[in-house]
């Protein structure tokens, strides 16, 4: 049982009075980190996004505020914090169980800010900790408090987070994770409120304010007291310096570069292992710092990594898209220059207030920050789709097309503006400015120029229809779900002979059709008219660039059937894939004729593959093969290979070599400085990974066992855009009778050569090496790639160049502030408070 | 001369409020520990070995299930915000007689697979998992979460209840000497004062 007011209390009280905080720690992160995902299934634009986020800021200027200073002027039989910690708890539990059964934007949007003005109202629990907890204990009780907040957030981002998507079956019921997450917070808050209501006991303050009279004008004069007025302005340039993309760069990771939210939970809990550590080591020489000199320098830090991690990302980077690792980097100084300006920064603040007056000064405090956050967030969300606006691709119809020679914006933009345009929509004519061009790349690399090139038309009509044929897709999913449930129903119920419920259920099931095929029809009208505007711009795009376009079959460069020898290498036992697979990167590091490694299933075995030019000793190439590979696999896995034959095993067997033109380049050439760093250090441990991993990845996902066992890829020579593929081609391998472009090229390529490969078999290859290359992100020359209405893109990074911003004002701020108290207009009360006390 | 002032004793009670938040807990334990249990049995008793990933069912009440096995197909079909699908990860894997099994992964995903067919480098996606030596199809993805997290959640929860409400029932009838507080001196600034 907890007292408050005690001159000492025991360490298991300090425990279980923080117990509370640890679940509303739990409680705030999840409601800081999933409601976005909660949000975006029913809205997309970033401004609205940060709009409905900073509501509860609009509302917590006037709950946080007046709910802590009434709770210094009350007192009932419960006390005078703990009727509005348990109100607020109370309502909490309710909004947390109601938050992922929410069926539209609207009730969500109700229940959030329902549930943050209750999180308000609890807000008193921060100075009733301060009373259970007594002065000298305070400072182990907030060292205690800030590894259970970090150990909640490494838990929650960890383990939890990415949970969001997944469904688990309790009892044969699905609970999806979001579901999961929100009663999880919601069962862990109403244990505490349970433990806040019968095990605090609050003792009776004997203080004066009690009996105070309520009232705006007490309200007011307490807020606005000249003392800390200076002291707002701190506040004010504390709160422009520290905003951050907030709960954008969840999105960020997530929509832009791809990551899971199980990815960006291990990236911050790893960060936030390391702030373990170095909040420690920060708090040994934060207090030995000039306080207001260390702050600013600090801010001017953090405005310089801001710009350095944009300009990385935007100008280092070939796609835009940071590593984990470069994550981390840039996050983990970002986070010990906060850490340091945190430690700075709350001394510094109190150096100027005095005790009786840093209750009100929370209060006031609240009201600036809140205010000040509120302008950043929702600056910042505007910033992005302005930027959006002006530099991104707009939304409406696109047609995605690849050049049969790179060309650059110029050219592109002189086709463009050269031609005649029609609205897709009306055929009315446009102006070639409502054209828009950009560079595309499946990778995402920009580079000056190339031959993968996406037109768009920014339609606002198409945008409109868009919108509503995804409302109507919201209204129609529901329906169809529920009239299937009821088939199912009546189904279940004429087996059991209850035909009498059956019939009330398919009558049931026919009510709603009506409905569905109103919504169905009204669909697909829209579908209809987006696909005939998509379809009249792809034939516009595709006749205006007709004289650049690929020529479908130059796709396939060279193609020509050849021998390949497949040498038997006996092993000790079994090799692990991913061993021989490694193994295969060193070979192929050392041996450029090499095809391919595989092993023999459930044999000590594996089978090594060679390029067998015309004309050359297969036995000597055989000796030379396995002595070459014996030397690489002793030098990298000694254990791995058994006593070999003296003569080598092997055979002689059909392959095609094949060279494929891609828009993408297929090694990575640009390595970024961080990554060149972390391989560094790496290849103390392993050799430096190849450039053409993903040709690796492409290769083994090819391999199909009785029709092409063996496969190898390597880039081209001589053309940087382009791949070549080995493969075996087995007697058994599946044909492809498609008669087109490729098979002709083929067919003509392969005609005249000598070789016993098939050219369907060969067809039937290169379709399936399309696909592999694809999910590596290298694209097939192809004329025309993709087409459809395509929505617009937001580029998340850039709220860091809006946040550079506030950052310089925040800075000015704390240099103005420096100037007033040297010239005296600003004192350090609390320091002279200090002093003066005996 | 002032006479020492007394100490209020205090007696908490509340003896019903303190049970029924121990029962709350118990019964949070035993939503959660029964699923608990039988992943922590395959943990410590099952058979382990490794799965790889053959394909991903993509189901939808009403719907005929769709089928996918290569990575390329599957990301056109995954889904942006329609979360009425579930898509569920095959695996494969051998016991230790050689038999072969296919099972799927207990949790599925909603706008996606939790894992991809293959992973970055190419190959099958590959997870540790323990199978039950009496039957085989009982399988646990030790590192997949989303198969143990939530009931490890419930179970946590339920003994923090049953611990906190057993301290609460342990003090509830034993009496507490509350502290005396000397009176302030009231409101420091001229805005205060009343």
């Amino acid at each position: 049982m907890i007292v408050t007011c005690k001159k000492k209390v025991p360490f298991l009280w300090m425990l279980f009075a923080l117990l509370p905080w640890s679940a509303l720690t739990f409680s705030q992160i999840v409601t800081g980190n999933a409601v976005i995902f909660s949000l975006k299934r029913f809205v997309e634009n970033p401004a609205a996004l940060t709009f409905i986020l900073t509501l509860p800021s609009f509302l917590a200027l006037f709950t946080v505020t007046i709910t802590n200073f009434v709770s210094d002027r009350i007192w009932t039989r419960f006390g005078r914090r703990k009727p509005f910690v348990i109100s607020g708890l109370s309502g909490m539990v309710v909004c947390l169980f109601l938050m992922p059964l929410m069926p539209n934007f609207w009730s969500l949007v109700a229940v959030y800010v329902v549930l943050t003005m209750f999180m308000d109202l609890k807000s008193p629990i921060e100075p009733l900790k301060q009373e259970i907890v007594p002065p000298p204990q305070r400072g182990r009780a907030t060292g205690l408090m800030a590894w259970i907040n970090q150990a909640a957030l490494l838990g929650f981002m960890f383990f939890i987070f990415g949970r969001f998507d997944d469904v688990h079956f309790m009892a044969g019921v699905p609970i999806s994770g979001e579901t999961g997450i929100y009663w999880s917070a919601a069962l862990l808050s109403l244990t505490m409120l349970w433990l806040v209501m019968l095990g605090t006991k609050e003792t009776k303050p004997n203080s004066s304010l009690t009996s105070q009279r309520l009232s705006a004008r007490t309200f007011l004069g307490g807020l606005l007291d000249r003392e800390l007025l200076p002291v707002y302005i701190l506040i004010f340039g504390s709160a422009v310096v520290g905003s951050g993309l907030g709960p954008l760069s969840n999105l960020l990771y997530t929509d832009q570069w791809s990551y899971t939210k199980q990815d960006m939970g291990t990236n911050i809990a790893v960060g936030g292992v390391i702030n373990l550590f170095i909040i420690v080591l920060l708090s040994l020489f934060a207090d030995r710092l000039n306080r207001l000199r260390a702050y600013q320098v600090l801010i001017v830090m953090a405005i310089t990594m801001k710009a350095a991690y944009f300009a990385y990302v935007q100008f280092v980077l070939p796609d835009h898209r940071p590593t984990l690792v470069e994550i981390i980097f840039f996050g983990e100084i970002t986070a010990i220059i906060g850490l340091l300006m945190s430690m700075v920064y709350t001394p510094l603040i109190y150096d100027y207030v005095v005790r009786n007056k840093m209750g009100t000064y929370v209060a006031g405090a609240q009201l600036v920050t809140r205010a000040t956050q509120i302008i950043t967030v929702n600056g910042m969300g505007l910033f992005i789709t302005a930027y959006a606006a002006f530099f991104l691709p707009p939304a409406g119809e696109m047609t995605r097309v690849v050049l049969q020679n790179p060309a650059d914006t110029a050219v592109i933009n002189a086709v463009i503006s050269s031609a005649r345009w029609v609205a897709p929509g009306e055929a009315t004519p446009l102006e070639s400015g409502a054209i828009h061009a950009s560079l595309w790349n499946a990778d995402g690399t920009v580079e000056g120029t190339g031959r993968g090139w996406e037109v768009r038309y920014k339609d606002k009509d198409s945008e409109k229809m868009a919108a509503k044929k995804h409302d109507l897709s919201r209204q129609l999913d529901p329906l169809m779900v529920q009239q299937k449930d009821f088939s199912d129903r009546a189904e279940i119920a004429r087996g059991t002979g209850d035909e009498i419920l059956a019939d009330r259920l398919a009558a049931d099931r026919k009510v709603l059709q009506p409905r569905i095929d109103e919504l169905g029809a009204q669909i697909a009208k829209l579908q209809g008219e987006l696909d005939r505007r998509s379809g009249a711009f792809r034939s516009q795009v595709s006749a205006v660039f007709a004289p650049l376009l690929a020529v479908e079959g130059t796709q396939i460069l060279s193609a020509s059937p050849a021998e390949i020898l497949l040498l038997e290498i006996p092993t000790r036992q079994p090799p692990a894939r991913r061993r021989l697979e490694r193994l295969l990167v060193h070979a192929r590091a050392a041996m450029p004729d090499l095809v391919d490694l595989v092993a023999k299933p459930g044999k000590s075995q594996i089978e090594l593959s060679l390029k067998a030019p015309s004309g050359t000793d297969p036995a000597a190439l055989a000796a030379a093969g396995q002595a070459e590979f014996l030397k690489v696999a002793a030098g990298w896995f000694p254990d791995l290979v058994a006593s070999h034959p003296s003569s080598p095993i092997y055979r002689l067997e059909p392959a095609v070599v094949m060279k494929i033109g891609l828009v993408e380049r297929p090694v990575i050439e640009r390595v970024s400085p961080v990554t060149t760093v972390v391989n560094r250090l790496l290849a103390f441990f392993d050799a430096d990974p190849p450039n053409d991993l993903k040709l690796l990845a492409a290769a083994r996902s090819l391999r199909l066992s009785g029709e092409t066992g063996h496969v190898g890829a390597r880039p081209a020579d001589g053309e940087e855009h382009a791949v070549e593929m080995t493969a075996l081609i087995e007697p058994g391998a599946k044909g492809s009778g498609l008669q087109d472009a490729v098979s002709m090229r083929l067919e003509s390529l392969c005609a005249g050569a000598n070789g016993g490969v098939a050219v369907p078999s060969v067809r039937a290859f290169y379709d399936r090496a399309v696909t592999a290359l694809a999910s590596q992100n290298l694209t097939v020359r192809t004329p025309v790639i993709a087409a459809g209405y395509a929505t617009s893109k937001y580029n998340y990074m850039a709220g860091y160049l809006w946040l550079i911003g506030p950052g310089v004002i925040g800075f000015g701020i704390t240099v103005l502030f420096s100037r007033l108290e040297r010239r005296g207009f600003i004192r350090k009360l609390g320091v002279e408070e200090a002093a003066a006390t005996l | 001369m002032s006479t020492p002032l007394a100490h209020e004793i205090y007696i908490p009670g509340y003896v019903p409020q303190k049970v029924l938040m121990i029962l709350f807990g118990v019964l949070l334990l035993g939503l959660g520990f029964p699923d608990l249990a039988a992943s922590l049995k395959l943990l410590i008793f099952g058979i382990p070995s490794s799965a790889q990933a053959v394909r991903v069912v993509k189901v939808r009440t009403g719907l005929p299930d769709a089928v996918f096995l290569d990575d390329v197909q599957l990301r056109k079909n995954v889904e942006g915000r329609d979360r009425s699908y579930l898509f569920w990860n095959v695996f494969a894997f051998q016991t230790s007689t050689g038999k072969s099994l296919e099972v799927r992964m207990p949790t599925p995903g909603l706008l996606k697979p939790l894992y991809s067919i293959n992973d970055t480098d190419g190959l099958p996606t590959t997870l540790p998992i323990r199978y039950d030596p009496t039957n085989a199809e009982t399988v646990l993805f030790p590192t997949v979460f989303s198969t143990w997290i939530f009931p490890s959640l419930l179970t946590l929860i339920g003994l923090l209840g049953i611990g906190c409400g057993s301290v609460l029932l342990y003090w509830a009838r034993r009496p507490i000497e509350m502290p005396i507080v000397p009176p302030d001196t009231g409101p420091s600034t001229t805005q205060g004062k009343h």
